[in-house]
């Protein structure tokens, strides 16, 4: 357990150094620039009266929520593959438990990278909006961003770094197609299929923390809002969170990995 | 220490290793093949990287493939290259050192002492991309041996290395083995690896065609049909001499008539005349080449024994 955490522990640290290279901090830079950039653009094009509360708020969250998925795209979907392609998955594969370190230790670097860049866009595009005066509570409106943000990611990471696990030769495309199809598409849906996307619990979450009020009531709100308790959103995170690793855990034990210089 | 028993891994519908049953205890051993021959796979077998389709391999008694903390006594030199950019030798190797279950202060003190050991701690802190092939291999090789592990697995360690590094890895492998503790060397070239003494086991087409200890593997060197290039003063004369030689299946001038290739069922009885038939008729011997070093002969002389051809 000791050599499994601390090689977990050591993974996370070695390709948290290993990101920031200017590059890569260029590159985060710019996608934590991005949505507050919009917002100033928009603020400058429409004025104050375009830049509405609601419009404004879903804009953020839409623009902000964007960039953490894209963060992740980069950070937790290619953790298996970059090894592999760089040659130096066999330095980690024959070490104790080196395949499982390298896999949580990955998802953890994805979680604080992606985690570090969106909240910063997060709070950008909050001073952005701020700067046209249009937030009525920003500081709670960055503070259940924030929380939300750490939940997106925590849960997005972890799917990714299973799709990454299993497809680890297209891992971005099938991350990108798992958005798609499940995050957006099924989500879409009006029945129970929806409560297995972890959109659903993020964004019933979402109604909850931001105290946003919806006609629960009407036809296509009441089958798509507010289905769930609270207590059932965190849980099904939380087991998406462990369902994921663990699944990602048991196929990186029991996959063979061959390298194209097997002889 | 290891066992194979009938082992075979395919990869689809290609072999890897064929039907490998051996006992390896401790020891030095030198896995020799030719390229392709199943020398890493066999290697990824015995470290539990891969699980044989057929078959069972025990490492220190236990199944490898389930027991990952075996590897703890397992230090691994990969042949290939691996691409890690940005990250100098000591982080990476402290890094790895790590997820052997150590804390990060002993783990930098293991590593440095490892890239001390290897002559690197003059450039430990340079970034990795800037080093030369050699001391890519000697940081290789600490990442291997800084957990102090039981058994070591080299994979072509000699591979683009200089003749000074050549020698240091030789001189590096030797105090290893006077250490008493356990290693495999696999090459495709038998002298690198004959410098450490070691019990040799010869691969080729993913079957283990012999194995047995250095003795043992010169005899069957020396009863395989070999080439032997002379170049001496007279070359015409030294080929009219050993025509009548009942051990030579062949003779030839070549290098513009500088030299003659002698084609032997066995190399042995025609060194042993060699001095006697130079010296008798005032032939200067120059050079003499043998193909006994190359491989090349001695597996394909094991293959044709192996399919009951020769």
């Amino acid at each position: 357990m000791l050599t499994w955490l601390r090689g977990t522990l050591s993974t996370c640290s070695f390709e948290l150094v290993r990101s920031l290279t200017a590059q890569r901090l260029v590159l985060f830079g710019f996608l934590a620039a991005f949505p507050a950039l919009i917002i100033v653009l928009i603020g400058i094009s429409a004025g104050r009266e375009g830049m509405q509360i609601p419009f404004m708020e879903t804009l953020i969250i839409l623009l902000v929520g964007l960039i953490g998925v894209l963060a992740l795209l980069l950070t937790a979907s290619t953790g298996v593959y970059s090894e592999l392609e760089g040659k130096s998955w066999v330095y980690i594969a024959c070490r104790p438990y080196g395949r499982v370190a390298t896999v949580i230790g990955k998802y953890l670097a994805a979680l604080v990278l992606s985690y570090g860049i969106s909240l910063l866009a997060a709070t950008l595009a909050v001073m952005a909006a701020q700067w046209r005066g249009n937030l009525p509570r920003p500081e709670y409106f960055w503070f259940v961003t924030a929380g939300l943000l750490f939940l997106a990611c925590a849960v997005y990471a972890a799917m990714f770094t299973l799709i990454g696990t299993l497809f680890y030769r297209r891992a971005m495309v099938f991350c990108a197609a798992y958005m798609i199809v499940v995050e957006f598409m099924l989500a879409n849906i009006p029945a129970l299929i929806r409560g297995l996307t972890i959109r659903c619990h993020l964004q019933e979450l979402a109604i909850s923390g931001y105290g946003w009020i919806m006609p629960l009531q009407e036809e296509p709100y009441r089958l798509l809002y507010g289905e769930y308790p609270i207590w059932m959103n965190f849980t099904a995170l939380a087991l998406f969170i462990s369902v994921t690793l663990g699944a990602s855990a048991f196929f990186v034990m029991n996959r063979e990995y061959v390298t194209g210089d097997e002889t | 220490m290891i066992e194979l028993q009938t082992v075979t891994k395919l990869y689809g519908k290609v072999i890897g290793v064929n039907e490998i049953s051996l006992t390896m205890n401790s020891g030095i051993y030198g896995l020799l093949g030719p390229n392709g021959s199943g020398k890493t796979t066999l290697i990824n077998l015995i470290i539990g990287q891969l699980r044989p389709t057929i078959g069972r391999v025990t490492l220190f008694g236990q199944n490898p493939w389930s027991r990952d903390y075996l590897l703890r006594e397992v230090g691994l030199c990969p042949a290939m290259e691996s691409h890690i950019p940005r990250v100098n030798a000591l982080d990476w190797v402290t890094h790895l050192v790590r997820m052997h279950g150590f804390s990060r202060a002993d783990a930098r003190q293991r590593a440095i002492a490892a890239l001390t050991r290897m002559r690197m701690e003059h450039a430990m802190q340079r970034p990795m991309r800037d080093y030369s092939l050699g001391m890519r291999q000697r940081v290789k090789l600490a990442q291997a041996i800084a957990h102090d592990p039981r058994l070591l697995i080299l994979d072509e360690p000699f591979n683009g290395l200089d003749p000074e590094a050549r020698f240091e890895m030789t001189q590096f492998l030797q105090q290893w083995s006077r250490e008493g503790r356990s290693l495999i060397l696999s090459s495709h070239i038998l002298h690198e690896v004959e410098a450490v003494h070691p019990s040799f086991l010869l691969l080729s087409g993913g079957r283990l065609l012999a194995s047995g200890s250095p003795e043992e593997v010169r005899r069957i060197l020396a009863d395989s049909p070999n080439r032997v290039t002379v170049r001496c003063s007279d070359p015409r004369r030294l080929a009219s001499l050993l025509v009548g030689s009942e051990h030579v299946d062949s003779l030839r001038l070549i290098d513009s008539k500088q030299s003659v290739e002698i084609t032997a069922r066995s190399a042995s009885p025609i060194f042993s005349q060699l001095p006697e038939l130079t010296r008798s008729e005032g032939i200067k011997v120059q050079e003499i080449q043998s193909a006994e070093e190359s491989l090349k002969e001695l597996f394909t002389t094991l293959m044709k024994q192996h399919r009951g051809e020769a």
